[in-house]
């Protein structure tokens, strides 16, 4: 009897305790009703485009994944326009760019979890991966149509293409494209002149390129190289390649362009052309603050956020603020961006679309993001009126229209030889390219063993 | 009758019940989450499991061998040239580098610290300055080191170079054996304190009396130290031996946070085991099931590691005497 009493309390409180946590359950998901959610929802999918103007009523907590805050920042400016979503958003900051796909990938795989992201931040680097996959939604389910972003830059829609259905799955606010940036006062020294037209034929192709980088080495004795890590002509020599790592068959090949770039490094590092730095360190960094270094590959966001950031000053005659100036360099190619994509069981497609919408889409919006933040927007028509308004001559590259530069740019930019696979092949890549440049094997080793590691990596992938 | 003698034995057994529930809480934790893995790990390692590039899963299939003949043999078809076993080599000569130094230094200094004879003043501070390296967490040392090694303009390079040591600064993070050498040194300084407390512990475990026995008979400290302290040592060094192979083998967090790309630069000399199965599992093609055949690779080199630790350790006079005891018995039986 004794025992009985106790089993039935046990299972009383057993009993209770789960009830409690569904309650608790219930307070959280459906606290508006059910039914009229669903109705709503469906009269938003009947009548598309307006969908988005209404207002949403449901109140659960919307999911929004980045690596870090630049996207709450801009996030600010959709609160400004619509603050009755303020308190919905959920801004989740990962912190890291590098465990941020594992993270994702197991979110995005319990589509039942409470923190299933609804809307999810992407790199370049790896977001092929998610357009063409069913985790992220086409756009036009969100009540984005054509129209909408027609004022984006074409490599901004062609990227987030999904490459078999074709559906644009992600859209970004921002444009990359790259240029490179050099040191008036050192092109003045070594090359004669500091004007970006003229300066650009002296690297206007990787013939030339090298060319002046022994001309800057030798005339300076050594004391400025043309860049300031061998690493940093990779994004711009990847931009050349003429297909993809990987074509539609899942064949693996290396481009001609990407077999000159493995002799490219070894030149830059054999004749001593760089200071051997490596991206992103403190060094690097430095090397903008003095005249060992030439010019930096960079992009829109590279010119306010790195060079901008470590040139040693805040205005004019302090450090080498002033004493920049841009052009195209060897091959036009874009640096990073992110992009945004709403999840399959996105809980408010109406939200998703509107954020979206707001973020990438909105002439208004964008042009105060760019005018406030600096950023190169993905909107032709704001990035004209901000032309127009004078906004483009920039004290920091001694007066020289960084928007006029940057926009022919961004139209040139092609990025046909993107696949999904890039991210992880470009490592691969990279490590064997070190160890051919340093001596430790030759060419045909490093390449077999960059077939090889891509081989481990891909066991679905036929390489050559 | 047969009914109360029942409710009776029933009584007295009850009380003793409640042990298995305060102690249930860690066995349904460790089946959750350690058997459950484990097992798992084992069937997953004879399945075909992994994801396309469009994030679509394939598998678990079953396929036999498959993943065991890729670990071990890959696509060219060699017995044991592959990353796999590239990774456990890797990650075995870090281990050894670090190690045998590691215990040398810590005996050396266990046997300072527990000599009657010296009697070493502030042994406290001594003890926490050597352990001190234990309390970072490994990843504010892995970015100290690199920062301290770093090219062109680490402290230590302009430290050479200003010196007039070294004629131009040297890229460490280039050269395979300065950075199997820079793994290694970073575990060996942040685990000798460690193994040293571990071996003052067994030291101190021997009976003072045998240390005065032998000195009363005139033994010089070093004679103490290798026929007393180090025989009675065995079965410390032994558990110190084994944890730091199970551990050196399962080396992830320094080699994986010191190079730059986190592949163990350059050319994947510093990748260790772990580093290769947590990058199968979870980047690229997400190959759960090779990477499962790679863990019950490390799994069985650790095994055998441990096995013929435990064989060269053991104590042999013990298993003598052990012998001669039976040998004796079954003479003594056959004399009755």
């Amino acid at each position: 009897m004794k025992r009985f009493k106790k089993s039935l309390a046990l299972l009383l409180v057993v009993i209770m305790a789960v009830s409690a946590w569904g309650c608790k359950k219930d307070d959280d998901k459906t606290s508006t009703d059910p039914t009229a959610e669903v109705t709503e929802s469906a009269a938003a999918e009947s009548e598309e485009p307006a969908a988005s103007e209404e207002v949403s009523t449901s109140t659960e907590p919307f999911y929004i994944y980045s690596w870090n805050t630049e996207l709450e920042d801009r996030l600010q400016y959709f609160k400004d326009k619509y603050p009755e979503y303020t308190d919905r958003i959920q801004y989740v900051n990962i912190g890291d760019s590098a465990i941020y796909q594992e993270k994702i990938d197991g979110l995005l795989g319990s589509p039942d979890s409470a923190e299933y992201p609804d809307l999810f931040a992407l790199e370049a680097d790896y977001i092929k991966k998610y357009v063409n996959s069913d985790y992220t939604l086409d756009v036009a389910d969100l009540g984005i149509t054509a129209d909408d972003y027609a004022n984006q830059y074409a490599y901004t829609l062609t990227i987030p293409t999904n490459q078999s259905t074709g559906a644009i799955q992600a859209l970004s606010w921002q444009a990359c494209p790259g240029s490179m940036m050099y040191r008036r006062s050192l092109a003045k020294t070594y090359l004669g002149t500091d004007e970006p037209d003229k300066v650009q034929e002296f690297v206007s192709d990787w013939d030339k390129f090298f060319e002046t980088a022994r001309t800057i080495n030798e005339k300076s004795g050594g004391a400025t190289k043309i860049l300031s890590g061998n690493d940093d002509i990779v994004k711009v020599y990847l931009a050349t390649k003429t297909k993809p790592w990987v074509d539609e068959n899942s064949v693996f090949s290396i481009d001609d362009n990407m077999l000159a770039y493995f002799d490219a490094y070894k030149t830059l590092e054999e004749e001593d052309l760089t200071n051997k730095t490596s991206q992103w360190t403190e060094q690097w960094n430095a090397n903008c603050a003095n005249d060992s270094t030439f010019a930096y590959f960079g992009c829109t966001w590279f010119l306010h956020w790195t060079i901008k950031a470590n040139c040693g000053g805040e205005k004019v005659g302090e450090g080498t603020y002033g004493d920049w100036a841009m052009c195209q360099g060897p091959a036009p190619y874009y640096w990073g961006g992110t992009w945004l994509a709403a999840t399959a069981n996105c809980s408010d497609k109406q939200l998703a679309g509107l954020i979206m919408k707001t973020l990438t889409c909105d002439t208004e919006t964008m042009n105060k993001m760019a005018d406030e933040t600096l950023d190169y927007v993905n909107n032709k028509e704001a990035v004209q009126q901000l032309i127009d308004a004078g906004k483009g001559p920039y004290e920091f590259l001694g007066g020289q229209d960084f928007l006029s530069v940057f926009s022919p740019l961004a139209e040139n930019v092609d990025v046909s030889w993107m696949s999904a696979y890039d991210q992880k092949i470009n490592e691969q890549l990279d490590i064997q390219v070190k160890a051919y440049a340093n001596g430790e094997k030759d060419k045909d080793a490093a390449i077999a063993d960059f077939k090889a590691g891509v081989a481990d990596m891909y066991p679905t992938l036929t390489v050559e | 009758m047969a009914g109360t003698d029942k409710k009776k034995k029933g009584r007295t057994v009850e009380y003793g019940r409640y042990g298995y529930f305060f102690i249930a809480p860690f066995f349904i934790v460790y089946a959750i989450f350690q058997l459950y893995p484990l097992i798992n790990t084992i069937r997953l390692s004879f399945c075909r499991n992994l994801f396309d590039a469009f994030g679509k899963e394939i598998g678990p299939d079953f396929n036999g061998l498959d993943n065991y003949k890729d670990v071990l043999f890959g696509t060219s078809g060699k017995f044991l040239d592959t990353p796999t076993i590239d990774a456990l080599s890797n990650t075995f000569i870090m281990w050894f580098l670090n190690f045998l130094p590691q215990l040398l230094l810590a005996t050396l200094l266990a046997a300072w610290f527990t000599d009657t004879k010296i009697k070493l003043k502030r042994q406290g501070a001594y003890k926490i300055m050597v352990f001190m390296p234990n309390i970072i967490t490994a990843a504010t040392i892995a970015v100290l080191f690199y920062s301290l090694f770093n090219f062109p303009q680490g402290p230590i390079n302009q430290a050479f170079v200003n010196a007039g040591i070294w004629d131009e600064p040297f890229n460490f993070w280039l050269s395979k054996w300065a950075v199997r050498l820079l793994v290694a040194f970073i575990n060996f300084w942040m685990w000798y304190g460690n193994t040293m407390i571990v071996l003052v512990a067994g030291i101190l475990g021997i009976n003072p009396s045998l240390f005065e026995a032998a000195r009363v008979d005139g033994a010089t400290s070093t004679q103490i130290f290798f026929r007393v302290t180090l025989p009675l040592l065995r079965p410390i060094m032994l558990f110190s031996l084994v944890t730091s192979a199970i551990g050196g083998l399962q080396m992830y967090d320094i080699p994986k946070l010191l190079t730059q790309s986190g592949y163990g630069d350059p050319d994947f000399a510093s990748r260790t085991i772990t580093m290769y199965i947590k990058d199968l599992a979870l980047t690229g093609a997400r190959q759960v099931g090779k990477a499962s055949a790679a863990s019950m690779v490390l799994f069985a080199v650790t095994l055998v590691i441990s096995l013929v630790l435990f064989y060269i350790m053991r104590d042999k006079e013990a298993i003598k005497e052990k012998k001669a005891i039976k040998l004796a018995q079954k003479k003594g039986g056959n004399a009755a």
